[in-house]
C-alpha cells in the first residue's frame, strides 16, 4: 500500500514537473515577456535583478474585449503595469505586429534577431508553459537562433509545481499544459479564431433554431 | 509449424502445442493481447474521424432556445464572448436584467481582462446600463460556487424567470451542475450557448485552444461526476466486482492445477 502511495506521489509529482524546462539565461539581454496572469509583477521583478536589461512583447491578437473598447490593449496595460512597478518606459519595446499565438510570437522574435545579432533572450512564461515553448522555440527559429534563447520558468499563480495536486488551479494548470504539449508535438501550431461572429446575429440564430418555442 | 535447426528451436518445438492439445496459456495471451492492440488501434483511427470529433463537441453543446426570462446571468470567464452574448440577449428583449457576481475588493489588473470586472466592462461597452446589472451575493470561483449562487438568488426571487449564458463545450457540465443544486427551480433556468472561445466547433481538433476546451471539458465532466456524484461509487462496485471476479478465478486456476496434479 506505501509502495503504490509512494509511486502515485512520485507519478504526480513528475507529471508536473516534465512540463518545466527553467533553463539557465546565460547572458540574456533581452526577455521575451508572454502570457501570465502576473506579468507585470514577475517582468519587473526580472529587470530589477538585471538592471540595463530590456524586456520585449508580442502583443496578442485584439479580442473583442479590446475591440469593443471595453478593455485597454494589453500592451498599454503591461507598460502601464510595469511603470507602477518601477521598470522606466524606455526598457520595453514591442515587436512590430499581432501575434495570435505564440508560434507566431516567436516567429516576430526570429526577425528581430536577424537585426540584433549579438542579442540574447530569456524567455518568461508560465512554468508549466516552458517545455511547449522551448520545443516551439526549436521548430520555429533557426538553430544558430535557438541558441541565443532559454526559457524561465515564473512561478503560476496560485500553484506550486511540485504539489499541483494539492489545488483545484493545479490540477487546471497540469491538466492544460499537457494538453497544450501533447498539441503542439502532434499537430504544431493549429488555427485561431478570430472574434469573426456577431452576438446580435449569434442570438437571431439561436432564437430561429428548430428547437426554439418547442 | 517448421522450425530452424538448433537446440533452442529444438526445444521451442519440442514445447509447441502439438495437433488436437490445447493453446498454452502465454500462447493465447500473446493472441490477445495482439488482438487488444489491432482492436484499439482500428477503434482510435475510426473514432480520429472528423465525424466523430464534431459529434465529441457536438454532445457537449446542450444549449437551448433564448426563452422570456427576467434575468440573464454571466458564468465567470470567457470575457470575449459570454458578456456580449448575455447584452444581445438584452438587446433583443429576450432579458430585462443581468445578473453578475460582485466585484472583489481587490483592484482589477489593467493588462489581465478578468471577469467580474471585464464582464461589467464589457456589458457596458454592449449598451447595458449600470441599472440594468444585478449584483449576485458573493463572488464565485467556480461553477459550483455559481450554481451556490444561482440557488441563492431564485430562493429570494421566487417567481423569477433566468437564462444562464456558457460557452457551448461548458454548457453540458454547467447543466448538470445546475439540475443537481437547483432541484425543482431548475424548470425556472435555460442554458444559452456562446460561441466556442478563440476556435471553430466544428473543427476545434485544429486549434489549441479547441483542443484544450472540448477534451477537458470531458475530464472535468468526469471529475465533477467522481466528486459529486454517483458516479464515485459506481466506479468503487464495479472495481470490487472486477477483483472479486479475478480472485475467483485464481482460486479456481489453482484448484483445477491442484486437482489435475493429484
Amino acid at each position: 500500500m506505501l509502495i503504490v502511495a509512494v509511486a502515485v506521489l512520485t507519478a504526480g509529482w513528475a507529471a508536473g514537473r516534465w512540463l518545466v524546462l527553467d533553463q539557465p539565461e546565460t547572458g540574456a539581454t533581452h526577455a521575451l515577456l508572454f502570457d501570465h496572469p502576473e506579468l507585470g509583477a514577475l517582468a519587473a521583478e526580472w529587470y530589477r535583478a538585471r538592471p540595463g536589461r530590456r524586456l520585449l512583447y508580442a502583443e496578442p491578437l485584439q479580442r473583442r474585449i479590446v475591440t469593443s473598447g471595453a478593455w485597454p490593449p494589453q500592451r498599454d496595460a503591461i507598460i502601464e503595469s510595469l511603470h507602477a512597478e518601477g521598470v522606466p518606459r524606455k526598457a520595453f519595446k514591442a515587436l512590430d505586429g499581432e501575434a495570435d499565438n505564440e508560434w507566431a510570437a516567436l516567429r516576430r522574435l526570429g526577425r528581430w534577431l536577424d537585426n540584433n545579432p549579438q542579442a540574447r533572450v530569456a524567455l518568461l512564461t508560465d512554468a508549466f508553459s516552458t517545455r511547449r515553448l522551448s520545443y516551439v522555440a526549436g521548430r520555429v527559429l533557426p538553430a544558430e537562433q535557438a541558441q541565443r534563447v532559454s526559457t524561465v520558468a515564473l512561478p503560476p499563480p496560485r500553484v506550486d509545481p511540485d504539489r499541483w495536486w494539492q489545488s483545484r488551479s493545479g490540477w487546471k494548470a497540469v491538466l492544460f499544459g499537457w494538453l497544450d504539449l501533447a498539441f503542439a508535438y502532434t499537430r504544431g501550431e493549429g488555427e485561431v479564431r478570430p472574434d469573426d461572429w456577431d452576438p446580435d446575429e449569434h442570438v437571431r440564430r439561436l432564437a430561429d433554431s428548430p428547437e426554439a418555442g418547442s | 509449424m517448421k522450425h530452424a535447426v538448433g537446440s533452442k528451436s529444438a526445444d521451442l518445438g519440442a514445447a509447441a502445442p502439438g495437433r488436437g492439445e490445447r493453446p498454452r496459456p502465454h500462447v493465447l495471451r500473446w493472441w490477445c493481447v495482439s488482438a487488444c492492440v489491432v482492436f484499439a488501434a482500428a477503434a482510435g483511427t475510426w473514432l480520429a474521424s472528423p465525424v466523430w470529433l464534431r459529434a465529441a463537441s457536438d454532445w457537449l453543446d446542450v444549449g437551448q432556445p433564448p426563452v422570456k426570462s427576467d434575468y440573464v446571468m454571466v458564468l465567470g470567464g470567457a470575457v470575449n464572448s459570454r458578456p456580449f452574448v448575455a447584452a444581445a440577449l438584452v438587446r433583443a428583449g429576450w432579458a430585462k436584467a443581468v445578473l453578475l457576481a460582485p466585484l472583489p475588493d481587490d483592484e482589477p489588473r489593467p493588462d489581465v481582462p478578468a471577469s467580474p470586472w471585464a464582464d461589467r466592462a464589457a456589458l457596458r461597452a454592449s449598451g447595458i446600463a449600470d441599472s440594468q446589472i444585478v449584483n449576485l451575493a458573493f463572488t464565485p470561483e467556480h461553477t459550483q460556487a455559481e450554481a451556490e449562487l444561482l440557488k441563492r438568488f431564485l430562493n429570494e426571487h421566487p417567481a423569477a424567470r433566468v437564462m444562464v449564458v456558457t460557452n457551448a463545450p461548458h454548457t453540458r457540465r454547467a447543466s448538470w451542475i445546475l439540475d443537481r443544486m437547483l432541484g425543482d427551480r431548475a424548470d425556472r433556468v435555460s442554458l444559452i450557448s456562446a460561441p466556442a472561445d478563440g476556435y471553430y466547433a466544428g473543427r476545434w481538433w485544429r486549434s489549441a485552444n479547441g483542443w484544450k476546451a472540448v477534451p477537458a471539458e470531458y475530464v472535468k465532466l468526469l471529475l465533477y461526476r467522481l466528486r459529486y456524484g454517483r458516479l464515485v461509487w459506481i466506479l468503487t462496485a464495479l472495481a470490487i466486482l472486477i477483483a472479486g471476479l479475478m480472485t475467483w478465478a485464481h482460486l479456481r486456476h489453482r484448484s483445477l492445477g491442484r486437482s489435475s496434479t493429484t
